[in-house]
């Protein structure tokens, strides 16, 4: 009996979900039947993948990887790609009381019915969720208590740069760019598949796919204090899995269409990305580590791009985004080629965030549709001396005069972004936050003058959290009760009329910091939360800091284990996996921030900081503007 | 607000020389019919659109109809003269289906009493949450006309007109308080909308 039979037969189910569709809120999350959405018959292809979003419809929808993946795939006629996002929790009560699984939005096929379930890793603090998704379709949580006939689970996405806690539950993650990869990878099971060969032989000749990591051939021995004592790595894996990176980003795959929801994302809009990479070298950010060299594309491509995909989907914004947007060598160029082009639809334009340092009025006001609302900033911290630490060269000259021009150009709400428990930091530091917020908010009330009980400074504070493959990856991370000390010492001096402070909760930051430097133990944990009932561990309102306390007791793990200090000469759990970048540039990094000695930004050639990802991977950085010297 | 939404990117897709707004967030010149209610399907909405450039019926309903997400149709575009009065301002009354089961055993005569009886009722309170409390309204001056069909497979369609303008509507919540003693509703359709000028649009089957 074909599955598709099979399927027939459960039209009982089939009606039971139409009738929790019309009862939970938003269902038009679990529907699908978007514009541009394929739906391709079930028989007719080699494979079947499920690309897996572990958090709300809403969120995961605004993914641009995920959207990306979906078209590359389902371009390729030999397979086809769905999609599911993580329910509600009025959904998974739902789905759980009639005992339903979870299915995909196109044709609605339980999660166990496709050969690979392809999970991204954006944040640490959706792990719960992929646990949660997979229990609900069905699939032991444990690779090893999976069969010849479930699906292969993946992972990409930054998180599995150190997929360490989910070592236990997935048969294979990806690192670095997967728009090629993913087709390779394909291709691989498919033939293994047809040709009868067993899951450990197909996931063995997957090993000779650039980027593939297969946890299980790997074994980690644990010596004193929960400290590595060895990774031992078995043949044919290879010692160390180096991330993969497209031969030429400028002529990378960019879909034909792209997907127009019917319920409302959180960034509903298109996207491309101008460029990858990011050459400023800021030593806390591990996207600008991880995602090096910088590799821009065309004004010509992107431009060609642009007008397929506005007319194609209608949509009325396009984001240009990158790591650090502003940066684009030809980024004048490309606004008024945009602008010529797209005013008249009145197609809006935006950049995920604006560089103090590349900020300019004439710029800003081309991401500004009408009214000036709030601009954002991100000094990430207080005085000049951190700053020179985390390699974010701003002077406060700086930072005053651009707020200076914003304020004149007639913005009246600014908003800055500072991380506190950076290396080296002091209570100096932190008045610097508070004497920065300040003189912003008088140059902001002297600027606009009768107005000026309208301008506003909102002083956004997170706790810095060390990631692996940074130079910070050594260092420890401030306890809870620091962060709330530090959050306290500003809550009691950002107070008065124009200045709000907000803060990220202190726990999440816990959490965050332990699985983001994380090791294979803390799969365990991972299980134990999960039962107690943590999911949608992001959500302020969902996170459960007790129970994950009572599941780290109960696993006998300490969180101080993981936010500690590494000495340089440790193993780290993630020192099998490599983004290109040398250790020894980390380490001299480091050294540096301690001295407070800058590393220039490596856009210019000549200041190239030998980070080793060019000669690693192979890879050169490529600009639109052709190279500058 | 989800179907506005997809209504005016079909238009964009379309390439449709709409007019726009002025002032600082420049919209689309759209102005619709009565909402529908979350979870209600229909086949009779409306739209008024603003072109800058006069097109005739029938370039428009192909611009539109080519480039309709799945699961909405285009039925008919008629030209409208300059400053012709509101959509909303015109729609004197809305008819509804609903489809429903029964919890009851009741044979298919016992269902037309039923309805019979509650035509007949002179009253017909409900009390409706307002922004600043509750208020109780008469709906049965609202109700103007319904027609009962028993289906094949055991299943009722209740047809109903209701009022709509400034006197008030029902709503399909309404009936579905009324309704939810004796049937469960399995559908909800809104099949046509009458104008002041006695045009009764609804979709040609």
């Amino acid at each position: 009996m074909s599955t598709t039979d099979q399927w027939k037969q459960e039209g009982t189910k089939i009606n039971n979900y139409e009738k929790i569709l019309a009862r939970v809120e938003k269902p038009a999350r679990y529907t699908g039947g978007e514009l541009n959405a394929v739906i391709k018959p079930w028989t007719n292809v080699r494979l079947r993948v499920v690309l897996a979003f572990p958090d709300l419809y809403e969120i995961g929808f605004s993914h641009l990887g995920l959207r990306l993946l979906y078209q590359r795939i389902n371009d390729d006629p030999a397979y086809l790609a769905e999609r599911v996002y993580a329910p509600a929790p009025d959904m998974e009560r739902e789905l759980r009381a009639a005992q339903l699984p979870l299915f995909s939005l196109e044709t609605r096929h339980p999660l166990d019915r496709f050969d690979v379930v392809g999970f991204t890793l954006q944040y640490e603090l959706s792990y719960t969720n992929i646990l949660n998704m997979l229990n609900l379709a069905g699939i032991p949580l444990k690779r090893e208590e999976r069969g010849e006939a479930h699906p292969l689970i993946i992972g990409g996405g930054p998180g599995s740069y150190n997929p360490e806690p989910l070592a236990a539950f997935f048969d294979l993650f990806f690192l670095g760019e997967g728009e090629e990869a993913i087709l390779e990878i394909l291709a691989i099971i498919a033939d293994g598949k047809e040709k009868g060969k067993s899951r450990q032989e197909i996931k063995e000749a997957l090993l000779k796919v650039e980027g593939v990591y297969l946890p299980e051939y790997y074994t980690v021995a644990y010596g004193e204090e929960g400290k590595i004592a060895a990774v031992h790595p078995t043949p044919p894996a290879p010692p160390v899995v180096r991330k993969r990176v497209l031969a030429d980003f400028s002529t990378a795959y960019l879909p034909d269409k792209d997907l127009v929801p019917w319920l409302e994302p959180v960034h509903d809009r298109a996207m491309v990305e101008l460029f990858r990479g990011c050459t400023r070298g800021c030593r806390f950010c591990q996207a600008g580590m991880i995602y090096r060299p910088v590799r821009e594309r065309s004004t010509a491509v992107l431009m060609e791009y642009l007008k397929k995909i506005i007319a194609q989907t209608g949509y009325e914004e396009v984001s240009l985004t990158s790591l650090s947007s502003a940066d684009y060598s030809k980024i004048q160029e490309l606004l008024s080629s945009l602008t010529d082009c797209f005013s008249a639809q009145k197609v809006k334009f935006s950049l995920p965030s604006l560089r103090i340092d590349s900020f300019s009025p004439e710029l800003a006001a081309c991401f500004q549709s009408g009214r000036k609302g709030g601009l954002t900033f991100a000094p990430e911290a207080g005085t000049e001396r951190l700053r020179r630490v985390i390699n974010k060269n701003l002077t406060d000259e700086e930072i005053l005069a651009t707020t200076r021009e914003a304020f004149a150009a007639g913005w009246q709400r600014l908003k800055l972004y500072f991380m506190i428990g950076l290396p080296t930091e002091t209570e100096r530091d932190l008045e610097g936050i508070v004497t920065l917020a300040r003189e912003i908010l008088s140059i902001g009330r002297h600027l606009h003058g009768p107005k000026a009980g309208r301008v506003q400074v909102t002083v956004s504070v997170s706790t810095f959290v060390p990631k692996p493959h940074t130079p910070f990856q050594w260092r420890p991370q401030i306890s809870l009760a620091e962060t709330e000390r530090r959050q306290n010492f500003l809550k009691e001096r950002l107070v008065g009329r124009g200045l709000q402070f907000s803060w990220h909760d202190p726990s999440l930051s816990q959490l965050e910091g332990v699985l983001s430097r994380g090791d294979r133990r803390l799969g365990q944990t991972l299980v134990k939360a999960w039962e107690l009932g943590c999911t949608f561990d992001s959500w302020p309102d969902r996170f459960r800091w007790d129970l994950w306390q009572e599941a780290f007791a109960a696993t006998g793990l300490k969180v101080e284990e993981y936010t500690r200090a590494r000495a340089y000469d440790e193993i780290l759990p993630w020192d099998h996996l490599s983004a290109g970048l040398k250790k020894s540039y980390l380490h001299k990094e480091d050294q540096w921030a301690e001295e407070g000695r800058i590393t220039p930004d490596c856009r210019p050639r000549q200041n190239c900081s030998t980070c080793g990802v060019c000669s690693t991977l192979n890879v050169r950085p490529q600009l639109a503007g052709g190279e500058k010297d | 607000m989800d179907v506005i939404r997809a209504l005016i990117r079909t238009i964009r897709r379309a390439g449709l020389p709409v007019a726009f707004s002025s002032g600082f967030n420049p919209k689309p010149q759209l102005a619709f019919g009565p909402p529908l209610p979350l979870g209600v399907e229909s086949e009779a909405e409306y739209f008024d659109l603003e072109l800058t450039v006069a097109l005739s019926a029938e370039e428009v309903a192909q611009a539109l109809k080519q480039n309709l997400p799945p699961g909405l149709d285009v039925l008919t575009v008629h030209q409208l003269a300059p400053k012709a009065p509101s959509l909303m301002a015109q729609v004197t009354s809305i008819d509804y289906r609903f489809i429903l089961s029964r919890k009851t055993p009741w044979s298919d005569n016992q269902v037309a009493e039923w309805f019979g009886a509650l035509w007949s009722r002179s009253e017909l309170p409900v009390t409706k949450k307002t922004p600043t409390g509750e208020k109780k309204v008469d709906l049965r001056p609202l109700w103007h006309d319904y027609k009962l069909d028993f289906q094949n497979d055991g299943l009722i369609s209740f047809r109903v007109q209701v009022a709509f303008g400034p006197g008030g509507t029902i709503r399909p919540d309404d009936f579905g308080s009324l309704l939810a003693a004796a049937f469960q509703i399995e559908e909800i359709r809104r099949t046509a909308v009458t104008f002041k000028d006695g045009e009764r649009r609804q979709k040609v089957h």
